[in-house]
């Protein structure tokens, strides 16, 4: 590889060869969620009559990966870029494959692949078949054809696009540990910010929070406040499916989800009661899902008046 | 003739379906054809294209006229004058009035036309029907794409039809039909005429593209043996996973990778998992050792080897990182420490003890032990130390390393017995296999005491299913019960001990559960589904069945002797004397003199021949005996059928007639019930 480009370089590059096919470059939520698709940009929107192209970079929490900081490959908090075209265009795939070379990829000289994978969120009520994509036998993206979300089938069919940035930083950049990767500067130059000096302290903390007190054997400290906020976030996303407001619904469905991703990760909840704890989020994003479809394809006006404004 | 060639050019189908879609897709356009085609197609396919030829198809189905009649003369002209009946039937059939023939139908003279019928144009036909020929392919799963509402297992890209070289006109999702093709994605993405099957295959060999699945195949076989040669490692290729393979690529090239071998102290299982199903990698072994060098199947046939070896490597380096730090974690204790955290752990909330609360993992795996205990004798394991690994059984649940990987439960409770602790052998093993059989067709324990372990594992969770009422009904199973039940009748098939000789209730008394009439009936079942899965005609399985006996290696060993008497073609007449023999004696049941009472005086001389064979058959013997008793006696019993009336108004006749019957059927109660046989 001639050009190694920091972390940072990687996003500019994407952003703006998918911002070239007429993507909106939005920033990632600002809740916390387990991946990019949680975000209303992609879940929601997905529902939307009519076309839709939108790129981000979503933050993505998975408290039971954590690793306190000490695991090259794995982190609390990774981040997916993410892409949603929808209805995909035929040449989704050649689309796809130039946003690798716009990394700097010669594709001649690598393997790529398209394995299957058929991608399912029961916490979203969504699916989709497509592939994740291999490059040299590593994932480096989720390639998925949504077909149902939040329960509902989808009259025109988005593409997912989840690139896994860590992974294919550390490919691009040559590095063994994801804390070495660069993400600005130049690697080993004067001025360069390497990921470790702006996550790795962050690591150490949520892991300490989310495990310890399970390791110690002692009863989780935290866990009924948590218990207590999933059924908060639960009641709340239900009174404002009831007022009709799905957007702010959905923010609660986020944060119960959330939730109950901290409480897998505490071991708090038992394998006979997992199914419960997904089906309640599960019915909610419907619920959220159902309603968004109907007041989104209300004119504006009538909206305001429905609200009183 | 002419040639049809039709390609689907579509986004990588997932490897499992290549081949069944291929096949669908000959079947269907074959269907579509119908008669055009004289001779059965050839297909191709890899993972983004599947194809088919036709080698000789009629341009169009052959005209002939038909005489087709109509209303009744009388009906249809008045005084010569064509009304209104005549019109309109020619209008129907497309002739003027003045050519309408007069024939003489059964009811009288009626109007007739002839018509000329066929001359169905092959392109019409393809045109109009190939859309719905590809959309019927069977799939098991399917998605839409784009604002497209057709459905296929990933999105279709073009379709080529050609006749003989020339496009055929169709519309399949919106897109019409071409006439070319294009090779490898990366290295020929212009598209390049078709002319015939043949020159499309040989083009798109030469971009890069091997069509045939077998030539691919074999050729992916000869890198992979030609590599591990090289390397002087063996490759122990995995049969399936090299049909995967060959349907994951559409040329494939191999690369040698290697990892750290420091990794090779995880557990073997872990390594080669992980390459096989995670990364889809040959892994090589040595002295039937696995080594840290594996192969990879690439489809890029120009790329740079090192790199892509480099990137392959990286990945199981990752992949095995998190695994060497949960193994050197769970290495810190000893299994029995882990397996302290069972009480922790809930079975099935479904089993409760008799404290009314669920039964932990820890209670499960005394119980396990204990059980396995009682039937260590009968499958000559020895009982302490199936105890002592039935105590340890379950004990790697609570560790790092099954908590990630879950399909490697047991066998990391080996690992950590073996390299950690230095157990004996034999009882580590008995840990690992006790899982075993995991699925229909899975390997059985190789050891006693795993045998024995493995079918107390399953017959006390039948035991406490069946007892919480859990049995499955209908589709329902959730428990897994029938999986655990054909685990029960493989081991024990396995014939490890004296497993073949036992009954099943014996079974159940020796793990020391109560078992019922209604759990034998189900486990019994499930050697029944085996057993006809093996070709045992079913009602031959029920007829053994229907004997009364319950033990597994008695009845399948019966119903394999059939079987073979099936394949060599001597069941169908066995089954209709035999039947009949039964079924008369049902139909008299009570009548007929005890065939030691039998005085030869009342027999005719066919008869007499008979009660003397039969006589003479030995009271026991083993299964293959009593067969060719059966087979010997059958002329027999046709004769006297054909030369006496059994059913003799007389009754002093009738009974020593009907006696003789009995005779036979109660010679061979102890094989089968003849009147559960079915001639039709």
């Amino acid at each position: 590889m001639v050009e190694r480009l920091s972390f940072q370089d990687i996003i500019f590059r994407l952003q703006t060869y998918w911002a070239g096919h007429g993507c909106a470059i939005l920033q990632g939520y600002d809740a916390p969620v387990g991946a990019g698709t949680f975000h209303p940009a992609t879940f929601l929107r997905s529902l939307d009559p009519g076309p839709w192209r939108c790129a981000y970079v979503q933050p993505s929490r998975r408290p039971a990966d954590g690793r306190y900081g000490e695991n090259p490959n794995r982190l609390n908090i990774h981040h997916q870029f993410q892409v949603l075209i929808k209805p995909n265009p035929p040449d989704i795939q050649a689309l796809y494959r130039g946003s690798l070379e716009a990394l700097g990829l010669d594709l001649k000289k690598h393997d790529l692949r398209f394995v299957e994978d058929d991608w399912e969120s029961p916490t979203l009520g969504a699916w989709g078949l497509g592939w994740e994509v291999w490059l040299d036998g590593m994932e480096v993206t989720q390639y998925t054809y949504f077909q149902q979300v939040g329960g509902i089938e989808l009259d025109d069919i988005p593409a997912e696009l989840t690139y896994g940035l860590e992974r294919l930083a550390m490919y691009l950049q040559d590095v063994e540990d994801v804390y070495e990767l660069t993400w600005v500067g130049r690697q080993g130059h004067e001025g360069a910010i390497a990921y470790g000096h702006i996550f790795k302290a962050n690591e150490l903390e949520q892991a300490a929070d989310n495990f310890d007190t399970v390791l110690a054997g002692a009863q989780v400290g935290g866990s009924e406040d948590l218990f207590h906020g999933f059924v908060m976030w639960e009641k709340e996303a239900k009174r404002l499916v009831g007022a009709r407001l799905p957007l702010a619904a959905y923010d609660c469905v986020m944060s119960a989800s959330h939730t109950f991703n901290m409480l897998q990760a505490r071991g708090a909840i038992s394998v006979a009661e997992r199914a419960g704890y997904i089906r309640r989020v599960r019915e909610l994003a419907c619920a959220c899902a159902v309603l968004y479809r109907e007041t989104s394809r209300m004119k504006l006006v009538d909206r305001r008046a429905e609200l009183g404004r | 003739m002419a040639e049809l060639f039709i390609e689907i050019g579509c986004e990588e189908l997932p490897a499992r379906f290549v081949v069944s879609t291929m096949e669908g897709f000959a079947a269907s356009m074959a269907k579509l054809l119908g008669p055009l085609a004289s001779t059965a197609p050839r297909s191709w396919a890899t993972p983004r294209r599947i194809a088919v030829a036709f080698s000789d198809v009629q341009a169009e189905t052959p005209r002939v006229e038909r005489l087709v009649t109509g209303p009744p003369v009388a009906a249809a002209f008045k005084d010569g004058v064509p009304g209104p009946a005549a019109i309109a039937f020619a209008g129907k059939m497309g002739v003027g009035v003045d050519a309408l023939q007069r024939v003489a139908g059964p009811k009288g003279e009626v109007i007739a036309a002839v018509r000329m019928e066929g001359g169905e144009r092959l392109v019409d036909l393809v045109g109009t029907g190939l859309e719905a020929a590809i959309l019927g392919i069977p799939f098991k799963k399917t998605m839409r794409w784009g604002t497209r509402r057709e459905q296929f297992p990933r999105p279709i890209q073009y379709v080529c039809a050609v006749l003989d070289g020339v496009r055929i006109p169709a519309t399949v999702c919106g897109q019409d039909t071409v006439a070319t093709s294009i090779g490898h994605w990366l290295w020929f993405p212009e598209p390049f005429v078709v002319v015939s099957a043949a020159q499309w295959e040989r083009a798109l060999f030469e971009r890069d593209v091997v069509a045939d699945i077998a030539t691919r195949r074999a050729r992916l076989v000869r890198l992979l043996t030609e590599a591990a040669a090289a390397m002087g490692s063996d490759l122990n290729i995995d049969e399936a996973l090299a049909d995967e393979v060959t349907n994951l690529v559409e040329k494939p090239t191999v690369i040698v990778g290697e990892f750290d071998s420091g990794l090779l102290s995880l557990p073997p299982r872990l390594l080669v998992e992980s390459m096989k199903v995670n990364q889809r990698y040959f892994p090589l072994y040595r002295d039937g050792a696995l080594t840290n060098q594996f192969l990879v199947a690439t489809n890029n046939p120009h790329g740079d080897a090192a790199l892509i070896a480099r990137g392959n490597a990286r990945v199981l380096a990752a992949r095995f990182h998190d695994a060497k730090f949960f193994f050197g974690e769970d290495a810190k204790k000893p299994l029995v420490e882990h397996g302290k955290r069972l009480s922790g752990m809930l079975w099935l909330r479904e089993v409760k003890g008799a404290d009314g609360r669920a039964l932990t993992m820890l209670q499960r795996q005394a119980m396990v032990a204990e059980a396995g205990a009682g039937l260590a004798a009968v499958c000559g394991a020895d009982p302490d130390r199936t105890r002592a690994a039935g105590l340890l059984c379950k004990s790697d649940l609570p560790t790092l390393m099954v908590g990630e990987f879950p399909e490697l439960q047991g066998h990391v409770g080996r690992k950590l017995l073996e390299d950690v602790e230095h157990v004996d052998a034999r009882l580590a093993l008995a840990v690992e296999e006790h899982y075993h059989p995991r699925f229909a067709g899975d390997s059985i324990p190789t050891s006693a005491e795993g045998a024995a372990l493995s079918l107390a594992e399953r017959i006390t969770l039948l035991d406490a299913a069946f007892l919480a009422g859990h049995a499955p009904k209908g589709g329902g199973d959730s428990l897994a019960l029938r999986r655990a039940a054909g685990g029960v009748v493989a081991v024990v098939l396995g014939g490890m001990g004296h497993l073949s000789s036992a009954t099943v209730p014996q079974l159940f008394s020796a793990a020391g559960v109560l078992g019922s009439d209604e759990l034998t009936e189900f486990v019994l079942a499930r050697l029944k589904a085996l057993l006809s899965g093996e070709g045992v005609p079913t009602d031959v399985v029920e007829a053994i069945a229907a004997t009364g006996s319950t033990s597994i290696g008695d009845i399948a060993a019966r119903a394999r002797a059939f079987g073979a008497l099936a394949e060599g073609g001597q069941m169908a007449a066995i089954r209709v004397t035999f039947r009949r023999v039964a079924g008369l004696v049902k139909q008299n049941a009570g009548e007929g003199v005890p065939l030691q009472e039998l005085d030869g005086a009342a027999l005719e001389a066919v008869g007499r021949a008979l009660r003397d064979a039969v006589v003479s058959i030995p009271a026991s013997g083993r299964v293959e005996e009593q067969l060719a008793s059966l087979v010997a006696l059958r002329p027999l019993v046709d004769a006297y059928f054909d030369g006496v009336m059994v059913m003799a108004e007389e009754p002093g006749s009738r009974a020593a007639r009907l006696g003789l019957l009995r005779g036979i059927v109660a010679r061979f109660s102890t094989l089968a019930d003849f009147s559960r046989l079915s001639t039709g």
